[in-house]
């Protein structure tokens, strides 16, 4: 069975099982995202560990939608309720991917408080939980309505 | 077993590579018969000069290695002997298929979307904060059910040792692992098995076009990959 998508140009073949293992785009290419705001939005010092939020520049109040998935990170997407604090240089609303180890736990079901750094250093593109673990980056959690 | 060879440079001391390539005793490399001209021109291991080429074994393998299925998707975890060794890495390059994560290509080198600007599984900051990942690697991959007109998610993996002397990474012990996903949540394991010579290569070759965070791939920014001699 031969599997192709995108556009080519590694150009070699081998096979994986059942499937044939065909280089494509190797790489990866960030997504757009939106830009702007520097200033938080909303606070509610009831849904915000103070502590761990001095640990990272975004603090998002979310709704878990659904998990993605991946590789090394595994992916979840969410709702963005509200923004608790916001150093970086891009604002958060609507639908937002978040990143955290696939081994380690994830944005729980319902309402939550996360606490999130860049995924890579330097590119607001992308962001990932505390420490790329619910056990660091996640609180106030509230069970899913 | 393959051997590393090593242009010795300024500063460097056969103890301190003894260390870097995961060798608890430097007498190892240096009574190696492939190191035997070496000896005979030096004499001890302190009058090594810059520009000498000493020849570093490297017995390493991947000792121990399971993959269990999950929810959706398969848990991988694996081993290998030998010291830390900060020449000593991990690489994976991964085959998506139909469910390449947040806007990534079905190939890339993980990890995927990249977190860093190098090649290899784990970033500088992960191996400081936990040094014996040098020695570990683990990956739990997932996928949500897929689509009954997407069909089967069919997620693959080539997982690698690596020595890494300068830019030139020597990518060895590779292991293809994955699992299969169909649109009713049944998780299929694949592996783990040793990569065949065509997958090897197309790793290899995934590798070398593979991109950090940075600009251009892992060749332009002078890496160079290569099998075990």
């Amino acid at each position: 069975m031969l599997r192709t998508s995108g556009s080519t140009h590694c150009g070699f073949v081998a096979l994986i099982g059942p499937v044939l293992w065909i280089g494509l785009a190797c790489g990866s290419a960030p997504a757009p995202r939106e830009h702007g705001g520097t200033v938080a939005e909303t606070q509610d010092e009831h849904q915000i560990d103070a502590q761990r939020a001095g640990r990272v520049p975004v603090v998002l109040r979310v709704k878990f939608e659904k998990l993605l998935g991946g590789q090394k990170y595994a992916w979840d997407a969410v709702t963005v309720l509200a923004t608790l604090k916001n150093e970086s240089h891009r604002s958060f609303s609507g639908r937002l991917e978040i990143a955290h180890y696939d081994w380690e736990p994830g944005i729980p079901s319902g309402e939550s408080t996360v606490y999130l750094q860049t995924y890579a250093e330097g590119d607001e593109s992308r962001w990932k939980l505390l420490d790329g673990t619910a056990k660091q980056g996640v609180s106030h959690a509230s069970a899913a309505k | 077993m393959y051997y590393e060879d090593v242009k010795i440079q300024l500063g460097e001391t056969l103890s301190g590579l003894a260390n870097a390539y995961g060798h608890t005793d430097w007498k190892k490399i240096w009574d190696d018969p492939r190191n035997a001209a070496l000896k005979a021109k030096r004499g001890v291991p302190n009058k090594i000069q810059p520009g000498d080429i000493l020849m570093v074994p490297i017995p390493w393998r991947i000792t121990s290695k399971t993959l269990t299925i999950e929810v959706q998707g398969v848990g991988f975890e694996a081993s290998r002997d030998g010291g830390k060794g900060t020449r000593l890495s991990w690489v994976q390059t991964v085959f998506q298929d139909n469910q390449a994560v947040t806007g990534t290509t079905a190939f890339c080198v993980d990890g995927c979307p990249a977190d860093d600007d190098l090649p290899f599984y784990w970033t500088e900051a992960e191996l400081t904060a936990d040094p014996g990942r040098r020695t570990k690697f683990i990956d739990h991959p997932s996928r949500g059910a897929p689509t009954a007109d997407q069909g089967t998610t069919h997620w693959r993996a080539i997982t690698s040792l690596a020595v890494v002397t300068g830019k030139r990474i020597t990518v060895f012990d590779s292991w293809v692992w994955g699992f299969n996903l169909t649109p009713a949540n049944a998780v299929t394991k694949i592996g783990p098995r040793a990569a065949t010579g065509a997958e090897f290569a197309g790793h290899l070759n995934l590798l070398k076009k593979g991109v950090g965070t940075g600009t251009g791939d892992f060749t332009a920014q002078g890496w160079t990959f290569r099998a075990a001699p």
